[in-house]
């Protein structure tokens, strides 16, 4: 890894938190956008707001840039009331969706801008935009116009330019939606590098999971202007609490069960033909209706009869697509069908539609989900 | 505008062009109706304006052909009166382009961040001049002028003045006229060039700590450049070359070129001397824009770099 002459910013030895909603509520001509939010975003911290379009997530950073006023409700940057803070005095730095870099100023100007409009001696901008394309990777192209620079080098001077300024809070409204794929998985790396590098607080705003499980440290899921769910990459992947946020970050086979047995602390479901375990949760009865879900990766499946160990359930291959480093099957349980993600096989062939199957739901696998919120679609 | 729209154009303009680079008598004739009307409504009527300001003397019934000659001109450039006059003309149409631009640009700025029935307003008003007929809407401002006039009553009324006020006949009532009169123009063609500026780049600016003035200096002007060099270019040609106003604002007070060229022209029958007249104020006036688009352009690098 480069040296960097770029200091990191000294992390505040302070508790409390860079950033701060405190019952923020927006509305824009009576439609609500944002009910009664409340987040906290620790110093230093990777910070992801996911969700559909329209949930209240660019809402939510339009008004930490001050772009926007809260309806209700207080926004707090380092610690201080700041809804009445113009923009230009918040010290932010922003990366829009669109870049918004200056098209009459070249790449130098564009980084400098900031430095300049603080009045920093002309020597010092010198250095410091030099180092910040450095960061970036962007050498030699201080002398051309953005209309010059293909599309991700266009993002990069868009993030040069809202860190040479060193502000502690990084604001990205969505800044990969405008790349091809191979160039936003890039950028996903170099995002994470340099976050990591600089360690300044920074808030990502996206509607794309994978750019959230990648860079997040913590993510937090919006729907209708409120947060479903906020935790680490793994905890919302793997313990999504409602079915939204097990359908939207990734995908999953939703299952509507009934409670067949409780016994010795585990809980037998069924749905239709198909019968699996899961730990039994508090006060379950039998009977009751739950929701669980699992992960296509997460189930097993094995041919029919190979081993005559009676674990899993007879199932049949419906449709199998080969995708390259994993192959996608359609299976049928009775009449439920189940989406199941597997590695191609080390040896042998894979399973191709019409295969007798059987299927196993691992207990540790099976996600509960809340019930009782969801919208009646 | 958004990206979708932009992109089409442009690869519409593409096609269009590869087929005129492919068909070559195609682009003629496509050009040719222009070309016709240039010919024959502006380019030999020109070439027979120059002509004329060369002959020597008027063309009579006892001599329809007089030499040619260049006194016309010298006697333009040797007599102070007439370099006064051609100095005044150039002064009322840059005081009247300053005073233009100076108002029409925060008001096409205006428009561009309201939107609804204010947004109607606003913009009709600024309109509604144009479809006034420029005498009647001259007309009104004498009466406001007049001695003893709307503005003068009023002055006396808030305390300000008494006795008689010259406000007719002035230098700055002919400028304030000739805005009133051009300002539709520019806010026109202002709104535009302001609406074509993204939001995101001003709030950008913002968030780089940028104060209001800083961003109206380094971002919001120099990407207006294109729109406020046509406005000023539009303004200044017309405003150096009115006739109505000065005639019955300024009158003889305030000579300036077109009142001569006419008098010369009608009264005086003597149009050599009046074409060579229309010519320097034609010349005058091309130059002067011209050195004003090419400095402008400079300053904004215009050419090297494109929007995004």
């Amino acid at each position: 890894m480069q040296s960097l002459s770029i200091e990191p910013l000294t992390v505040q030895a302070t508790s409390e938190p860079i950033l701060r909603f405190e019952s923020v509520s927006k509305a824009f001509q009576g439609k609500i956008v944002l009910s009664d939010l409340t987040l906290e975003m620790r110093h230093g911290e990777f910070l992801t707001l996911l969700g559909p379009s329209g949930c209240g997530k660019t809402t939510s950073l339009n008004l930490v840039a001050g772009l926007i006023q809260p309806d209700a409700g207080t926004i707090f940057l380092r610690g201080q009331p700041a809804n009445q803070l113009p923009p230009r005095r918040r010290g932010l730095g922003l990366v829009f969706q669109s870049w918004a870099l200056f098209p009459h100023l070249n790449v130098f100007d564009n980084i400098a801008y900031g430095l300049k409009v603080r009045s920093v001696p002309a020597k010092e901008i010198d250095g410091r935009v030099g180092d910040m394309l450095d960061v970036v990777r962007l050498p030699g192209v201080a002398e051309m116009f953005p209309s010059q620079l293909s599309g991700g080098m266009q993002q990069r001077v868009a993030l040069a330019r809202a860190l040479v300024t060193r502000p502690d809070l990084l604001l990205l409204d969505e800044p990969l939606s405008n790349l091809d794929a191979a160039l936003r998985k890039e950028m996903q790396i170099e995002l994470r590098r340099i976050h990591s590098e600089l360690r300044v607080s920074t808030l990502l705003v996206t509607h794309s999971q994978e750019e959230a499980l990648v860079m997040s440290d913590r993510i937090a899921v919006m729907r209708s202007g409120r947060i479903e769910c906020i935790g680490t990459p793994h905890l919302v992947y793997n313990r999504p609490p409602t079915r939204f946020v097990c359908t939207f970050v990734g995908e999953a086979n939703i299952l509507e069960c009934e409670v067949e047995a409780v016994a010795q602390g585990e809980a037998t479901l069924r749905r239709g033909a198909l019968r699996f375990a899961i730990e039994a949760p508090p006060d379950v009865c039998v009977g009751q209706r739950l929701a669980a879900a699992i992960r296509p990766e997460n189930v097993v499946m094995a041919p029919w009869p190979a081993t005559t160990e009676a674990a899993g359930t007879a199932a049949v291959v419906l449709d199998a697509v080969f995708k390259g480093s994993n192959i996608s099957y359609w299976v049928a349980v009775g009449d439920e069908r189940l989406h199941v993600l597997t590695l191609p096989p080390l040896e042998g062939h894979a399973f191709a539609p019409g295969d007798r199957v059987r299927v196993t739901l691992p207990k540790n696998r099976i996600i509960l989900l809340e019930r009782g919120n969801e919208p009646h679609a | 505008m958004s990206r979708m729209p932009r992109k089409k154009l442009a690869a519409t303009a593409r096609s269009l062009s590869g087929v005129a680079r492919r068909n070559p008598g195609l682009a003629i004739a496509a050009l040719l109706p222009v070309l016709l009307l240039l010919v024959f409504f502006f380019i030999l009527p020109l070439m027979q304006l120059l002509q004329l300001s060369m002959l020597a003397r008027q063309p009579t019934l006892q001599q329809p052909a007089p030499g040619y000659s260049i006194a016309n001109y010298a006697r333009i450039f040797q007599d102070s009166f007439y370099l006064q006059m051609t100095a005044t003309s150039i002064m009322l149409g840059v005081c009247t382009t300053f005073a233009t631009v100076v108002i029409a640009y925060p008001v096409a700025y205006y428009i561009t961040r309201i939107s609804g029935w204010e947004r109607t307003l606003i913009s009709v008003a600024c309109l509604l001049p144009i479809f006034v007929n420029v005498i009647v809407s001259i007309l009104g401002w004498y009466i406001l002028l007049l001695p003893f006039g709307v503005i003068q009553q009023a002055l006396a009324a808030l305390g300000m003045v008494s006795g008689p006020v010259q406000l007719l006949r002035t230098f700055p009532a002919l400028v304030a006229v000739l805005t009133y009169e051009h300002l539709p123009f520019a806010v026109l063609i202002l709104v535009s060039s302001l609406q074509a500026i993204p939001t995101d780049k001003i709030n950008a600016a913002r968030l780089l700590g940028a104060s209001v003035p800083r961003i109206v200096r380094s971002i919001i002007i120099p990407l207006t450049m294109p729109g406020l060099v046509a406005s000023v270019i539009l303004v200044f040609s017309l405003s150096t070359s009115s006739y109505l106003a000065p005639i019955l604002i300024g009158a003889q007070r305030i000579p300036v070129l077109p009142l001569s060229i006419f008098s010369y022209g009608t009264e005086l029958q003597n149009w050599p001397l009046a074409a060579a007249l229309a010519f320097v104020l034609l010349v005058l006036v091309v130059a002067i824009s011209y050195a004003f688009s090419r400095a402008m352009n400079r300053i904004s690098r215009r050419g090297e770099w494109e929007m995004v």
